[in-house]
């Protein structure tokens, strides 16, 4: 069955600055959602307040027709990686993937320089491999949809191609809405591409709109 | 994601490692006072925990800010770690200060 997930009528200033006026994107599950803009534009403003965590003046947020005003108390239905390192830094890898119900041995067959960290904890890795495993958890978590902010950020080109691979699996389960400055490879994988800009999403039809938006030279 | 109680518990515990040395610390510092004043202490030391806590919340809150989606991502929310670890580190607190009243009673 497939699920799909709606977004609508966001509303966000802060103070007399608006941020978001003219939203509306959805998210279906075997599909990609990608959004892109500029610096500034509110893209991760946006993530947050679909997961709830930024009240906005008002919005509408709907799973399969349901609205929802607190997504991040339902895991189950949308997780979310920010943009910077959110799993505590004490932790191991064996307690990560133990917490997210995944197999470490799935993990290793992708990316086998990991073999012999499972009883690391997630500070001994280096910036990069600590962002993959972070990438890797919510891509693999159990819940309808992920959103992921930056995911490509600090990834070597190669572990790219790899979590872009995973993402065209894991879309037979799952959606996913993505955003992240690496547009190429955003562009490459999403389903549904939109510009957020002035406030507004703008669904993109052909590549040259990003262009005309002022995102990219394409 | 149906969590499990035991890995809600595990979650917490981790959090609650965050703070816990602190918090520990203040109530054995409150128990000494208790112990040596006697029950004339009790609403002071009683505020100052209160107050203790309060900070300690702003620290983590600020410091560890980031750590929360890890939780969220896992079915836990802030108001779930906060209001738990809170209510679990302020019964610690006062089940120590009933068990000094009693041993200085007898």
């Amino acid at each position: 069955m497939q699920h799909k997930f709606e977004v609508d009528s966001i509303q966000l200033e802060f103070g007399t600055k608006r941020i978001l006026s003219d939203i509306y994107f959805k998210c279906e599950t075997g599909k990609v959602t990608g959004i892109l803009g500029r610096n500034g534009q509110g893209k991760t403003c946006l993530m947050n307040v679909v997961y709830g965590n930024l009240n906005p003046v008002s919005k509408s947020i709907r799973f399969d027709n349901m609205t929802i005003f607190q997504a991040f108390k339902r895991p189950d239905l949308l997780t979310y990686l920010p943009q910077f390192n959110f799993i505590p830094s004490h932790l191991t890898l064996k307690r990560i993937f133990s917490d997210f119900d995944l197999s470490f041995s799935d993990f290793e067959n992708i990316f086998p320089e990991f073999s012999n960290k499972f009883k690391s904890s997630i500070k001994t890795l280096s910036g990069g491999q600590r962002r993959l495993i972070e990438v890797y958890v919510i891509i693999k978590s159990k819940a309808q949809f992920s959103m992921l902010d930056e995911p490509f950020s600090h990834l070597m080109p190669i572990q790219i191609e790899k979590v872009t691979e995973l993402l065209a699996i894991e879309k037979s389960k799952k959606g996913f809405l993505i955003t992240d400055h690496m547009f190429r490879y955003v562009t490459e994988i999403s389903d549904y591409l939109y510009v957020l800009k002035d406030c507004k999403t703008h669904l993109i039809k052909d590549l040259t709109e990003i262009e005309n938006l002022g995102y990219a030279r394409i | 994601m149906n969590l499990k109680p035991f890995k809600i518990i595990k979650l917490l515990l981790t959090f609650y490692r965050n703070y816990c040395i602190a918090t520990t610390a203040i109530t054995i510092c409150c128990i000494w006072i208790f112990y040596k004043n006697g029950l004339s202490t009790f609403f002071p030391l009683c505020w100052f925990k209160i107050g203790t806590l309060g900070l300690v919340y702003y620290f983590i809150n600020n410091y560890k800010e980031r750590d929360i989606y890890y939780y969220q991502n896992l079915g836990v929310s802030k108001i779930i770690l906060w209001s738990s670890t809170l209510a679990f580190d302020i019964m610690l607190f006062i089940v120590s200060l009933i068990i000094t009243y009693k041993i200085n009673a007898t």
